[in-house]
C-alpha cells in the first residue's frame, strides 16, 4: 500500500506540498532499492492534538501497512512530552520522522481515494533524509529535573552545526564542562539510556565523564572525545566539522558564550543542539527547517530546567546563526513563525513565563541576486535565471503573489517558463495550477505549480522546481543548465508588487551534496559602481527587477527574534553581503512589524581581514569566521546584561541597547543611515 | 626516472631529510669545503715550495685505537652510520610463515651477540595478517577520513618525507644542538626501514586503492604492501626514542611530566592517521605499525644500553574491522611501557611482554657511545667554573 512507486513523477492535483512531492519523486540515485524505507524529517502542521494525529495514523497504518513490515512507519520524537501530546490547537507544527511511503500519504489532500489524508495534516514541509541509525524508537523522556544556577545566570542556548563542546572556552576545568546539555542530532543512537529519538543527548555529567575518559597526562584528546560523543564516526560516515580546524558552531558558541577557563564562569550555563553536518544522500534540496523546529523544541524545554537560587526561571538567550532565502518575507512563513511559536506572546501558554530572547542573522544574500521584484502595474516582467552547470542539487524559485484576504480575492496572473532552448509552457493562477517540464524521453525535469497559501500567509504561491543539472548516473533525467526565463504576466494596474526568490542551495563547507547556486541574471542589474566596487544598495534609478532589497533571511523576517546585520570595522561601513529589508507589504495582520534587521554587529575586521577571530575546533585555537552568522552571537552575548530586566522585550532592547546594562557600545558607520540594512545602529561587544 | 621514483617513494626520506640532517652542520666547519680538486693543484706546488726532497724527521705517533668507541667521534657521520648499522642490522631477522590461511611474519631478536657461537633467536614481534573481510570493513574508515583531506593536506604532504620537523617542533632538535640525536633517529629509521619492508612483504596486505575505485588517494600509493604502516612504525619509533632520551637526560621538565611523552605519542598518532586520511592506509595498518615501532624503539635502547626488551604479538584477525586506531591501547608514556594486552572496545588484538637481558647479552659499546652522546644533548648545560 505504501509503495511509493504508485506515486509517479509529474503533476498531481491531490498533493498538499508540491515542493515535497517534487523532491520525493526525484530519481532515486542514492540507494534506489530502499525508496520506501528511506526516512525523512518532516515538519507537519496539524489540526488538533499530536496524540489524535498518532491515533489516526496508527489506525490508517494498521489497515494499509504491510503486515510483515518489521518497523514502524513514523516516529514522533520523545521531545514532545506527554503534556505536549495532548495540547489541542487549531494549527500546530510538529516534527516527525517518517518513511518515504508514509510521507507520500501524509502529503495527499483529504478526499483523495483509498489513501485519503485523514490525519488532520494542514501542511507538509519536507526536511532531509535521516539515517535510520540516528533514530531511536525506544528512547526515554528527556530529563527535566531542575538545575540550580546563580541568581545572575543567563542560560546560553546555541543551535548550530559542528559545535566543539570540549573547547576550553566552554569549560571551567580540565574535566569540568559548562555545557549542561548537548543534543548531537547527527550522531548514531547511543546504546543505552537514550533520551532522544534522534541522535544523542549528553548531560553535563556525561560530558564531564567523557572529558575525564579522554584526558591522560593532563592532556585532553579532543579527537577521541568527539568520537565518543558520536559527533564524529568515520566508520559510519558520521561527520562533523569539529574534526576540522574550523567549525561553524564552535566559533558561534565561542562568540556567544565562550569564557577563558580561568575565569571560572558559573553564570552562563550552556545548552546546545548540534545539527547534522553532512547530509550526504539528499540532493533534492536539503531543508533544515524540521530539524530546527525539533532542536528549538528540545532546547526550550531544557532551558526551563534552570532555576535561580531564589527559585525563579533563569532567563535564556538563544542564538541561531543560520540563514534561509525562502518564504513570503513578511513574517508569516514557517521560517519566521518558528520563533513566534517558541518565543512569541502566546508561546508560554499557561506555564510560568520564562524570559527567552533569540538572536538570528540578517543573512548574507545582499549581493547574491536571489531576489526579483515585479513592480505594481508591470504587465509583463521577465526574470532571467542562470542555472549553473554541474549543480548537484535541485533548483527552486518561489514566486509570492500579493496579499489577498481570501483565496477568491487573489490576484490572477500567468507565469510562463522558457528553458535555455525556448518556451516550455505556462500556468495560470486561476485554472492551470501545475505544469510538468519534460525532456525528449518524456521524463519530468522540472515543474511549475501554483497554490494558495492560506492564513496566516494569505498569498498565492508559485513554485518552479528544476532537477539537478548534473549526475553521475546516466539514467537520471537532468534539467539543462543555462539561462532560463520566467515571465510573469499580470493584469493592467495590479496595485501591489510580486516577489520571487531563488532558494539558496549552494553547498557549504563540510556538506556534501554539491549544489551550485542558481541566480537571477537580468541584463539591467547593475552590479558595480563607477570605481568597480560592488554596489551594496540598489541604485535609486534602477529599472531592474533584480534587487538587493528584501533579501533578509527567511528566519530574520519574524516578529520575535533580534535580527542582526554585519559591518566591517576598518571601513566603518556595512558589510556588502549583509542582507536588507524591507519586508513584503501589504501583508496579513499576522505579519511582522519590522523594516529590516534590528541592529548591526561586527562581521569583518576589514575588507582584507574577513571575519572575526574566535574559537577554532580545538582548545586554544583561533580561526576567522565572518558574516551575519558571526554578528548575531555577539549581540546574544551583549544582551545577557539586560535580558534579566523584568518585562524588557528583546526587540525593545535591540532598538536602544546602550540604554541598558551590558557589554556593548555604539559604533558610528559612514553609511549607518539606511534603516533597512542597519536597524537601530551598529554595536560592538566590550 | 630516478628522481621520479624518489619523489614517489615516501620512504626515500634521506633526500628530504638532508635539509635537517646533522651532516650539513659539519660542512660549515670543513676546511676543505667542496673544492678538493682545485685545492689539490695548489697543494702540489705548495709542497714543492716548502718541503725539501727528503723526509728527514719522523715522529712516531701512538698506535691507533682499535675498535674503541672513543674513535667514533673522529669519523664522519656517514662512516659512523655505517658502523652503527653494522651493529644493529644483524640483531634482527624476519621470517614468514602462515597461521591457517593467514600469513604471519616474525621479527626475531638475536641475543648473546657478543658471544659468538652462543647466539640465540627469540621472537620479538609476531604479526599476523587481518583477513580481507576486515579490510573491507576498514574501508569505511578510509572513506570517512577522506572528508578531512583538505584540512590535513599540508601535513600529509610534509610527511611524505621522514617527519623530523614534526618532532623538532616538540623536542629541541637541531643539527647544531643535537647532532647525535639526529644521527640516532636516522639510524633507527634506516634500521626499521629494512624490517618494515620485510614484514610488509611477508604479509602482502593490499592497499585501500585496490578495494574500490572511489578511494582515490590524494597522494600516490606506495607500491609496497599496506600493513604494517611504515609511517606509523617510524613515527612511533622516533617518538619513543625521543621520549627515552628526554627521560634519560634527567632534565627536570622531562622527568616531572609525562605529557611530553604523551604529546610525542599524539604526534606519532596524527602522522599515522594522516595516512588513512590520505587514502593509502587502513587504521589496522597504523595499529600494527605502532606496535612494531614501539617494540623496535625498546630493542634499540636495549642494544645500546642493556636493561631489557619487549616482545609483542599483533593479532591481525583480532582487530575487528569496525575498530579505529587508538594509540592508548598500545603504550603508556608515563611508565614508558607497552600495554600488556592491546584492547579496543572489548576486542583484544595483541599483547606485549617485558624481558630481561640474558647473560652475555651485553650492550654494544659502539651504540652505547652514540646513545650516551645523544642523551647528553638533552641534559641541561651546567654553569661553567669561573677561573
Amino acid at each position: 500500500m505504501l509503495n511509493p512507486m504508485e506515486y509517479q513523477e509529474g503533476c498531481k492535483d491531490n498533493v498538499i506540498s508540491q515542493t515535497a512531492d517534487f523532491r520525493l519523486t526525484r530519481y532515486p540515485h542514492a540507494d534506489p532499492q530502499s525508496q520506501t524505507d528511506k526516512w525523512w524529517s518532516v515538519l507537519i502542521e496539524i489540526e488538533g492534538s499530536i496524540q489524535a494525529f498518532i491515533h489516526k495514523a496508527e489506525a490508517f497504518l494498521a489497515e494499509y501497512d504491510d503486515p510483515d513490515a518489521e518497523e514502524e512507519s513514523f516516529l514522533v520524537p520523545v521531545a514532545y512530552d506527554p503534556a505536549d501530546l495532548h495540547v489541542e490547537k487549531a494549527r500546530q507544527p510538529v516534527v516527525i520522522f517518517a518513511r518515504q511511503g508514509f510521507v507520500h500519504v501524509l502529503n495527499r489532500h483529504e478526499g483523495d481515494g483509498g489513501a485519503a489524508n485523514r490525519f488532520g495534516v494542514l501542511s507538509v514541509h519536507l526536511g532531509a533524509i535521516v539515517r535510520r541509525d540516528a533514530l531511536d524508537f525506544d528512547a526515554d523522556w528527556p530529563d527535566t529535573t531542575p538545575i540550580v544556577v546563580p541568581d545572575d545566570a543567563v542560560v546560553m542556548a546555541v543551535i548550530d552545526d559542528g559545535i566543539g563542546i570540549a573547547n576550553n572556552l566552554f569549560r571551567t576545568g580540565p574535566t569540568q564542562s559548562r555545557v549542561a546539555y548537548a543534543a548531537i542530532l547527527g550522531a548514531n543512537v547511543d546504546a543505552e539510556g537514550s533520551q532522544t529519538s534522534i541522535g544523542r543527548t549528553l548531560s553535563q555529567k556525561q560530558i564531564d565523564g567523557l572529558l575525564e575518559a579522554c584526558t591522560g597526562n593532563h592532556l585532553l584528546n579532543e579527537d577521541l572525545f568527539y568520537t565518543l560523543t558520536g559527533q564524529v564516526d568515520f566508520y559510519d560516515q558520521v561527520f562533523s566539522t569539529v574534526a576540522m580546524r574550523r567549525s561553524h558552531g564552535t566559533h558561534t558558541m565561542g562568540v556567544a558564550a565562550g569564557f577563558p577557563m580561568e575565569e571560572q564562569c558559573s553564570n552562563r550555563p550552556i545548552i546546545c543542539a548540534a545539527l547534522p553536518s553532512a547530509l550526504v544522500e539528499d540532493t533534492t534540496g536539503v531543508d533544515l527547517l524540521p530539524t530546527l523546529y525539533l532542536a528549538f523544541h528540545m532546547l526550550v524545554k531544557q532551558a526551563r530546567r534552570f532555576r535561580t537560587q531564589a527559585g525563579d526561571l533563569a532567563p535564556a538567550m538563544f542564538n541561531l546563526s543560520y540563514g534561509n532565502g525562502g518564504g513570503p518575507h513578511d513574517g508569516t512563513g514557517l521560517f519566521a513563525t518558528l520563533f513566534d511559536h517558541y518565543f512569541g506572546a502566546e508561546a508560554q501558554g499557561a506555564q510560568e513565563p520564562q524570559q527567552a530572547w533569540l538572536t538570528v542573522p540578517a543573512g548574507n544574500l545582499n549581493l547574491s541576486r536571489l531576489h526579483g521584484q515585479i513592480e505594481a502595474g508591470a504587465t509583463e516582467t521577465a526574470l532571467s535565471l542562470a542555472v549553473q552547470p554541474d549543480d548537484r542539487t535541485a533548483t527552486q524559485v518561489q514566486i509570492w503573489m500579493p496579499y489577498a484576504a481570501t483565496e477568491a480575492e487573489a490576484e490572477t496572473a500567468e507565469i510562463a517558463i522558457a528553458t535555455p532552448f525556448g518556451p516550455a509552457g505556462s500556468i495560470a493562477t486561476d485554472g492551470r495550477p501545475c505544469h510538468s517540464l519534460r525532456d525528449g524521453a518524456g521524463r519530468e525535469i522540472g515543474r511549475l505549480s501554483y497554490e494558495f497559501a492560506p492564513a496566516p500567509i494569505n498569498r498565492g504561491f508559485a513554485l518552479l522546481s528544476l532537477n539537478r543539472t548534473s549526475s553521475l548516473d546516466p539514467k537520471e533525467a537532468l534539467a539543462p543548465c543555462g539561462t532560463w526565463t520566467l515571465t510573469i504576466r499580470r493584469e493592467a494596474n495590479a496595485p501591489d508588487q510580486v516577489h520571487a526568490w531563488v532558494r539558496r542551495d549552494e553547498t557549504l563547507p563540510g556538506f556534501k551534496p554539491g549544489g551550485r547556486q542558481a541566480y537571477f541574471n537580468n541584463d539591467d542589474y547593475k552590479r558595480f559602481g563607477k570605481f568597480g566596487a560592488p554596489l551594496p544598495v540598489d541604485p535609486p534609478d534602477t529599472t531592474s527587477p533584480i534587487r538587493r532589497s528584501m533579501t533578509l533571511s527567511g528566519y530574520g523576517c519574524g516578529a520575535a527574534p533580534i535580527v542582526v546585520a554585519a559591518y566591517t570595522a576598518k571601513q566603518a561601513e556595512m558589510s556588502d553581503y549583509s542582507a536588507a529589508g524591507p519586508l513584503n507589504r501589504p501583508a496579513s495582520a499576522c505579519a511582522a512589524d519590522r523594516d529590516g534587521p534590528d541592529m548591526t554587529a561586527l562581521g569583518d575586521d576589514s575588507l582584507v581581514l574577513r571575519g572575526v577571530l574566535n574559537a577554532g575546533s580545538r582548545s586554544g585555537t583561533m580561526v576567522r569566521q565572518g558574516g551575519t552568522s558571526t554578528a548575531a552571537p555577539q549581540m546574544a552575548r551583549a544582551a545577557t546584561g539586560a535580558i534579566g530586566l523584568h518585562g524588557l522585550q528583546a526587540r525593545e532592547w535591540a532598538a536602544d541597547p546602550t540604554a541598558y546594562p551590558g557589554p556593548i557600545q555604539r559604533v558610528d558607520l559612514t553609511d549607518g543611515s539606511n534603516v533597512d540594512r542597519v536597524g537601530s545602529g551598529a554595536y560592538r561587544v566590550t | 626516472m630516478a628522481d621520479r621514483e624518489n619523489a614517489y617513494n615516501a620512504y626515500n626520506a634521506y633526500n628530504a631529510y638532508n635539509a635537517y640532517n646533522a651532516y650539513n652542520a659539519y660542512n660549515a666547519y670543513n676546511a676543505y669545503g667542496g673544492n678538493v680538486s682545485a685545492d689539490a693543484f695548489a697543494l702540489i706546488t705548495n709542497r714543492d715550495g716548502i718541503v725539501s726532497s727528503k723526509i728527514e724527521n719522523i715522529t712516531p705517533p701512538l698506535p691507533g685505537m682499535a675498535n674503541d668507541p672513543n674513535g667514533l667521534k673522529r669519523l664522519t657521520p656517514s662512516q659512523q652510520s655505517a658502523i652503527f648499522m653494522s651493529v644493529l642490522a644483524p640483531t634482527v631477522e624476519v621470517t614468514a610463515s602462515s597461521k591457517g590461511d593467514l600469513p604471519t611474519a616474525t621479527v626475531w631478536r638475536r641475543d648473546s651477540m657478543n658471544e659468538p657461537g652462543k647466539m640465540r633467536y627469540q621472537e620479538m614481534v609476531e604479526m599476523s595478517a587481518p583477513g580481507i573481510d576486515q579490510l573491507v570493513e576498514q574501508l569505511n574508515y578510509v572513506a570517512g577520513y577522506s572528508q578531512i583531506r583538505a584540512d590535513r593536506s599540508a601535513e600529509i604532504l610534509a610527511q611524505l618525507a621522514l617527519p623530523i620537523p614534526f618532532y623538532q617542533s616538540i623536542g629541541y632538535i637541531d643539527p647544531a644542538r643535537t647532532p647525535r640525536t639526529l644521527e640516532l633517529l636516522d639510524l633507527a629509521a634506516g634500521f626499521a626501514f629494512a624490517t618494515i619492508q620485510r614484514v610488509k612483504f611477508s604479509l602482502g596486505i593490499k592497499r585501500p586503492i585496490e578495494f574500490s575505485p572511489q578511494v582515490q588517494p590524494m597522494i600516490p600509493t606506495p607500491t609496497h604492501a599496506s600493513l604494517p604502516s611504515g609511517h606509523a612504525t617510524e613515527a612511533f619509533l622516533m617518538a619513543r626514542l625521543i621520549w627515552k632520551l628526554m627521560r634519560a637526560s634527567e632534565a627536570p621538565q622531562y622527568n616531572d611530566q609525562a605529557y611530553w611523552g604523551d604529546m610525542l605519542m599524539r604526534q606519532a598518532s596524527r602522522i599515522a592517521v594522516n595516512r588513512t586520511v590520505a587514502g593509502v592506509h587502513f587504521p589496522v595498518d597504523s595499529a600494527a605499525g605502532g606496535a612494531l615501532g614501539l617494540t623496535l624503539a625498546e630493542h634499540i635502547e636495549d642494544v645500546a644500553t642493556g636493561g631489557g626488551w619487549t616482545s609483542c604479538v599483533f593479532d591481525g584477525p583480532g582487530f575487528d574491522g569496525k575498530l579505529d586506531f587508538n594509540w592508548h591501547a598500545l603504550y603508556d608514556p608515563e611508565q614508558d611501557k607497552m600495554c600488556g594486552t592491546f584492547k579496543t572496545d572489548g576486542y583484544q588484538w595483541g599483547s606485549s611482554e617485558q624481558h630481561k637481558d640474558r647473560r652475555g647479552d651485553d650492550p654494544s659499546a659502539l651504540l652505547n657511545w652514540l646513545w650516551t652522546e645523544a642523551v647528553a644533548e638533552w641534559r641541561d648545560v651546567t654553569p661553567s667554573q669561573a677561573g
